[in-house]
């Protein structure tokens, strides 16, 4: 009895004390206490000087009055972050997105629409330049405000315009004279791009602009998606007859030299590239990174002489996410954001134009861009276009960027790669807008609290059924054993008792969620509306949805790959380990150290190491073979890319030889010494003797290694994100994106659950085969 | 260790040469082991020319200490830190506890329904995080947890299945007959549990302590997704953050700030070294 008391006592007091310290070792989300500010937060992506400019504007707006205190944050990863925690109910109460997301966060309801907040206020349309105000208007609601935004042109190079005996004030004006000048501004080194005229891979961001200079269009505005339209096409070859003029592999070697935006190798600061389509930020990085780069700006040539200039616009737009909590005191400072005075100080910090159709001298006077006039009249011409203001966007754009890529890359011609990706997203489309019309069955919330219901009971049933039969058997046995009872030292509650920290974690945190995720595959599901059921049509996409197969069939050729290879090269140094040298425990620590480095930390050194042009790798590459070894492109190259991750892998094998090495050491001597006395050689001991009495530690690492390798994640998401065109893309990643990147919860839990069952299936298989290769002593 | 039970003795008694050859190429190793860590350090110590230059310069010309003050202020380090260590000390000392309580009512009581919650145990080994992730994002908004810290330990704290097992595999060594003595007494099984197991175990604990602290520590994929407060980031998170905030070309920042994140698990382990080895020994019974 008193046993049981303690038992109870002490597993009482141990929760008790989880409980509390669950509470304490959270910070204190601070309230709203009477007679102080109300605290607004404000979440935007800025860093360095960008985020000062919001700052003052801030600081402005908090020292004109005292009800209201906006706290500005620079988020990383704000969009991510901000449906993250929208999702999860707790929203900043302002965020800055891009416009470009704008109508998808709309649609999925995670926004406050602002018309009623607008009414009667300065934010008004009329006040804006039609281009930027209209990204925050969809499906005739206002959902965003624009903050800082932009217009583009092209910046050339004057210093290497006239090395190269060109006019340094006179830009193209076609694309035909562009391709003309590019030809002449790049210069061949010993077989090496040491420089390039222009390159539409560069910068990264808009593979999906080009088509506009070409009379494409990416939507027909209602449901059907272009993509195939000839004048995309058109766009498209042009862009590939930069890969078909200087070849894949020299642009490869040429930008994998180049530094980032934003820092002074950045390929057109640093005079590696001689023109670039670039925004209107570009002149205040020059001014900081590399004052003196004389460049021009203008707009980007148009097709056809005289056209109308094609400029691409842009803006940051600030948004209340729906959940927020003082909307009202959030519109408050929208209002203060949108006078004149603010905005204008606001983009002279950043050094982009204004949104508001009025513009004031002093801000022309007080700009260091030498062309602001030349940018702010883009964005009240004609020739502005944006980004299609359509709810699949975000996942357009990315199959935008992998036909470039592909293009690019000469994985395909045009034709082939526009219509493949026109396919997908039309059908990716069409299923979106039929889903939107299902009834949401509230339900279906419960059904995971069933089912575990029903597993309970299943597991006490069959507990109570073989109990009976066990005692059958007894009695069956017959007087031998008398009255004495199954097990001796019995007792549920005392059991139980001991089970149940692990018993509430295992309900809580892995029953609930595995039943949870069951349900939602066979839903439509993002977080912020209720689940719609769709029964087995997240399945029947998954398995026509090549991604997915691409996606599979890189994570399972990278566990082929690094598994078996892993294990023998851990089994060989464990084995050298285990021969016993003085210095042998050094060793062992050397070797183990890697794999106590955090994976980010790996991932980013091997990303350095792996750097084609100053990388390390190469450079001793290049020594060991006596220069026979050109560089490898490691991760830049689709081939290379998924085959460098398997090389990083064996770093961080160290745990996996530790724990054989601790086997090999309990092989008894005898066994080996009766060995030498049959005359056997090293290959046969080990053969014979050392593979069968550690098989069950192999077969361990195997079966841990096939679940963790399966679920790779974190390389490619730091180190290539996926790429390059999806080379590295693993299933775990692309589960990631599906997610919470275009917030498919139900296609991605349908997508875990597949995965589980892979594990289930390599693993089942591996059990089978080790029933008769694994010796257990 | 001793060089007597390997399958080479007989091959080092005989040619004596051949112990030099595993000497070498266990030097060899180690060095290809040690270099990315080494590259790291030196690159975290150079300026950014001196990063960049090709060919490479194995070590810096002046070492550049002011790299790890730049890297130190760049993000909040120290809270950042001061996050990862209140994670990963709950977790480790939560999940040891518990794992510890779970394992000894898998080894020693008796009772119906042991073996299949056993079995059912081990099997949620298989279970791969993206399962429970999306779900797992209700329960934490549910419960209100959403941004705080809690989600990244609390599940740990519960105990978890691989901890369990190995602390079951270890218990299952102690003799069943050693507590009779105490049981005689009066002693209940908590006071065997506690008298007993425990201190028999510490290396088993410590080992348990050192995986959980560590997996914590490295863990990405749910501070990713958990955490949406820039205050509450964990290290790895902070890094990324640094990642994706400086852009690939500021090198020496990133290797010293990747350095500053794996300083404090090699540093633990090097305390720890001693229970970690022995501790270790056991895990080869796994059956």
């Amino acid at each position: 009895m008193s046993t049981r008391r303690t038992c109870l006592i002490i597993c009482a007091a141990t929760l008790l004390g989880m409980g509390v310290l669950a509470i304490k070792a959270a910070p204190v989300l601070a309230g709203d206490e009477p007679g102080r500010p109300v605290r607004v937060t404000y979440w935007d992506k800025w860093g360095g000087a960008e985020k000062n400019a919001m700052q003052a504007v801030v600081d402005d707006f908090n020292s004109s009055q005292g009800r209201i205190f906006v706290e500005f944050m620079s988020i990383s990863d704000i969009v991510q972050k901000t449906l993250l925690a929208t999702a999860g109910g707790i929203p900043p109460d302002l965020a800055g997105i891009w416009a470009a997301n704008l109508v998808e966060f709309a649609d999925k309801g995670a926004l406050q629409p602002l018309d009623e907040l607008a009414r009667g206020t300065i934010v008004n349309r009329d006040r804006y330049l039609p281009v930027y105000w209209n990204m925050g208007v969809y499906k005739d609601r206002l959902w965003g405000v624009p903050s800082t935004p932009a217009t583009t042109g092209l910046y050339w190079n004057k210093s290497l315009f006239r090395a190269a005996g060109l006019d340094p004030e006179r830009p193209p004006r076609t694309i035909a004279e562009l391709d003309e000048y590019a030809q002449k501004l790049t210069k061949v080194e010993n077989g090496h791009i040491a420089q390039i005229g222009f390159m539409p891979a560069e910068p990264r961001w808009w593979p999906f602009f080009w088509v506009n200079f070409f009379g494409g269009r990416l939507w027909d505005g209602e449901g059907r998606i272009t993509l195939d339209d000839p004048g995309n096409v058109r766009a498209f070859e042009w862009i590939q007859s930069y890969p078909k003029r200087y070849g894949v592999a020299a642009l490869q070697d040429l930008s994998s030299g180049f530094g980032d935006f934003a820092s002074p190798q950045d390929p057109f600061l640093s005079g590696k590239l001689a023109m670039i389509f670039q925004g209107v930020w570009l002149a205040n990085y020059i001014h900081q990174l590399a004052p003196g780069l004389d460049f021009g700006a203008a707009p980007f040539p148009a097709l056809h002489a005289g056209g109308p200039p094609v400029t691409y616009v842009d803006s940051d737009m600030v948004v209340i996410p729906r959940g927020a909590k003082h909307v009202a005191e959030a519109f408050e400072f929208l209002t203060f954001l949108s006078r004149q005075s603010s905005l204008e100080k606001l983009n002279l910090g950043q050094q982009k134009n204004s949104p508001l159709r009025e513009v004031s001298d002093a801000f022309f006077a007080n700009h260091k861009h030498p062309y602001i006039h030349l940018f702010q009249d883009l964005a009240s011409s004609p020739g502005g276009v944006g980004q299609p203001k359509m709810s699949l966007w975000w996942e357009y754009r990315r199959e935008i960027e992998t036909v470039f890529q592909r293009v690019w890359l000469m994985q395909a011609t045009p034709q082939e790669a526009l219509a493949h990706g026109n396919a997908r997203m039309q059908k990716a489309w069409d299923q979106a807008r039929a889903r939107q019309g299902l009834p949401v069955w509230r339900w279906l919330s419960v059904v995971p609290f069933l089912l575990m219901g029903l597993t309970v009971v299943g597991l006490v049933a069959l507990v109570a059924v073989r109990r009976v039969r066990a005692r059958r058997r007894i009695a069956a046995a017959g007087a031998g054993g008398g009255a004495t009872s199954v097990r001796s030292n019995l007792s549920v509650l005392r059991g139980l008792l001991f089970f149940s920290p692990w018993g509430i974690g295992l309900a809580a945190f892995l029953a609930y969620p595995v039943m949870a995720s069951l349900v939602y595959s066979f839903c439509d599901y993002s977080v912020l509306t209720p689940p719609r059921w769709v029964g087995l049509a997240n399945f029947v996409d998954l398995f026509t949805d090549e991604v997915f197969w691409i996606a599979l069939k890189n994570t399972l050729l990278y566990v082929v790959l690094a598994l078996p290879l892993g294990l023998v090269f851990s089994f060989f140094a464990a084995l050298m380990l285990d021969a016993g040298t003085r210095a042998s425990g050094i060793y062992r620590t050397l070797v183990f150290l890697p794999s106590l480095t955090p994976i980010v930390a790996s991932a980013i050194t091997w990303m350095w190491i792996f750097n084609s042009q100053a990388g390390v790798l190469n450079h001793m590459l290049g020594k060991l073979t006596f220069g026979l070894l050109g560089p490898v492109p490691w991760l830049a190259d689709p081939h290379t890319a998924l085959p460098s991750l398997v090389l990083m892998s064996f770093w961080s094998v160290g745990q996996v030889v530790i724990i054989l090495l601790a086997a090999m050491q309990d092989v008894p001597t005898a066994l080996y010494e009766a060995a030498d006395l049959d005359g056997a050689g090293w290959w046969r001991k080990v053969w014979h003797i050392t593979v069968p009495l550690t098989s069950p530690v192999i077969f361990f690492n195997t079966i841990i290694g096939i679940i963790g390798g399966l679920q790779l994640f974190i390389q490619p998401y730091m180190m290539t994100e996926g790429g390059p065109a999806r080379a590295t893309l693993t299933y775990t990643m692309r589960l990631y994106q599906n997610a919470f990147t275009f917030l498919r919860m139900g296609y991605a839990s349908a997508m875990a659950w597949i995965l589980f069952l892979v594990i289930l299936g390599l693993t089942a298989a591996a059990i089978r085969v080790s029933r008769s290769r694994v010796h257990y002593t | 260790m001793s060089s007597a039970g390997s399958p080479f003795s007989s091959v080092f008694r005989r040619r004596p040469w051949t112990r030099g050859l595993v000497h070498v190429a266990l030097i060899l190793m180690s060095l290809v082991f040690v270099f990315p860590l080494l590259w790291m350090l030196s690159t975290s110590l150079k300026s950014i020319d001196e990063v960049m230059l090709v060919p490479p310069r194995w070590l810096p010309q002046t070492f550049q200490w002011r790299n790890y003050i730049e890297a130190l202020n760049y993000i909040p380090f120290w809270t950042y830190t001061k996050n990862t260590l209140i994670a990963c000390t709950l977790a480790a000392v939560g999940t040891t506890l518990s794992s510890a309580l779970v394992a000894y009512s898998f080894t020693r009581l008796e009772w119906p329904g042991r073996n299949l919650l056993f079995g059912l145990t081990l099997a949620t080994m298989m279970i791969p995080f993206p399962v429970v992730m999306i779900p797992l994002h209700g329960v934490w908004k549910a419960l209100g947890w959403t941004g705080t810290l809690r989600p990244l330990w609390v599940p740990a704290a519960f105990g978890t299945a691989f901890n369990i097992f190995l602390l079951r595999q270890f218990f299952q060594r102690i003799p069943r007959s050693l507590p009779e003595a105490m049981m005689l007494d009066g002693a209940s099984e908590f006071q065997i549990f506690i008298r007993i197991y425990l201190p028999l175990s510490k290396a088993a604990l410590a080992v348990v302590a050192f995986f959980q602290f560590t997996y914590t520590w490295n863990d990405f994929l749910a501070p990713l997704l958990f955490l949406t407060d820039q205050q509450t980031f964990t290290l790895p998170l902070g890094l990324d953050f640094y990642r994706s905030r400086l852009g690939g070309t500021q090198w020496h920042y990133l290797m010293a700030a990747s350095f500053l994140t794996t300083a404090p698990l090699v540093v633990l382990f090097f305390l720890l070294q001693k229970w970690f080895l022995r501790g270790l020994s056991f895990m080869k019974n796994v059956d």
